[in-house]
């Protein structure tokens, strides 16, 4: 069960002057500013209503972020709905046979999180979060 | 400028049908709308309301028109976001005044609301949309 849009992810160059536009120009709020190591981005998360835009800058060439600008170039990623259960989302998924790039719920920006392949979606990034306040998984 | 959400996602197919299937299957959002070439457009698009946003699935039913275009150069995929703002014309003339590309304000293919698009070359990319709803 979906219950909104939690967040819409972005790819850009430079996390600085892409919120020169985002903060400064369209007036979003940041609300957090963090590295993921493990997914090798800096990223920064603005409020939008009930939802938030996620900009995203690789800090690691050979991560995943890196590649998709080399291919692609700065624009749109992913789009992240936000459920109760995102490991009851998975296991209902897998049963499906829906393809998957995390067979697992894996801690991220937004909680736990996990992302369908792009083939599910015919070409949509799709990523699933329960944020952690209300996660009550195996890992909470 | 004064932003009030996220209004709608846009995204770029050339099966709507298919995809409709997939969007149901993998996250169980079905379409409330489905609109046959709006305004005259050389598309077909399908409303899928969730929380206070919708997506909107859009296939291209010519070979031109931006939708077309998109297809062909970036493939399938997420194509625009929607941002909804109290006063357009206000806000179009902020961004101008900011430097930002930003197209003039016209009807928009949902009755009772109104849009201006903002250049990816002001935007890092994204190709942005500002609607105000009456």
């Amino acid at each position: 069960m979906i219950d909104k849009i939690h967040h819409i992810g972005i790819a850009v160059h430079d996390l600085d002057k892409s919120l020169e536009f985002y903060r400064d120009t369209l007036g979003l709020h940041v609300h957090a500013l963090d590295t993921v190591e493990d997914q090798g981005v800096r990223a920064a998360l603005l409020t939008i209503g009930n939802s938030e835009i996620e900009l995203l800058e690789p800090t690691n060439p050979e991560a995943n972020m890196a590649k998709f600008l080399e291919r692609k170039g700065e624009g749109l990623h992913h789009i992240c709905f936000q459920t109760e259960d995102v490991d009851g989302e998975l296991e209902i998924l897998k049963a499906k046979g829906v393809e998957l790039v995390d067979q697992k719920s894996r801690g991220g920006l937004a909680g736990m999180i996990c992302f369908l392949h792009p083939k599910a979606s015919r070409g949509v990034l799709v990523e699933l979060a329960t944020p952690m306040d209300i996660y009550k998984g195996a890992g909470a | 400028m004064k932003i009030k959400k996220l209004d709608h996602v846009v995204i770029a197919t050339t099966d709507l049908d298919q995809a409709l299937q997939l969007w149901e299957r993998n996250v169980g959002l079905t379409p409330d709308t489905s609109l046959d070439q709006p305004r005259g457009a050389g598309f077909k698009v399908a409303r899928l309301p969730i929380g206070e946003s919708f997506l909107e699935l859009v296939q291209p039913l010519e070979g031109s028109g931006r939708f077309h275009e998109q297809v062909q150069e970036r493939g399938e995929g997420l194509f625009s976001i929607s941002v909804e703002v109290e006063d357009l014309e206000g806000a179009v003339t902020h961004l101008r005044e900011k430097g930002a590309t930003v197209s003039e304000p016209e009807a928009s293919i949902w009755p009772d609301a109104r849009v201006a698009r903002i250049n990816a070359g002001s935007t890092h990319g994204v190709s942005i949309q500002l609607i105000e709803r009456a």
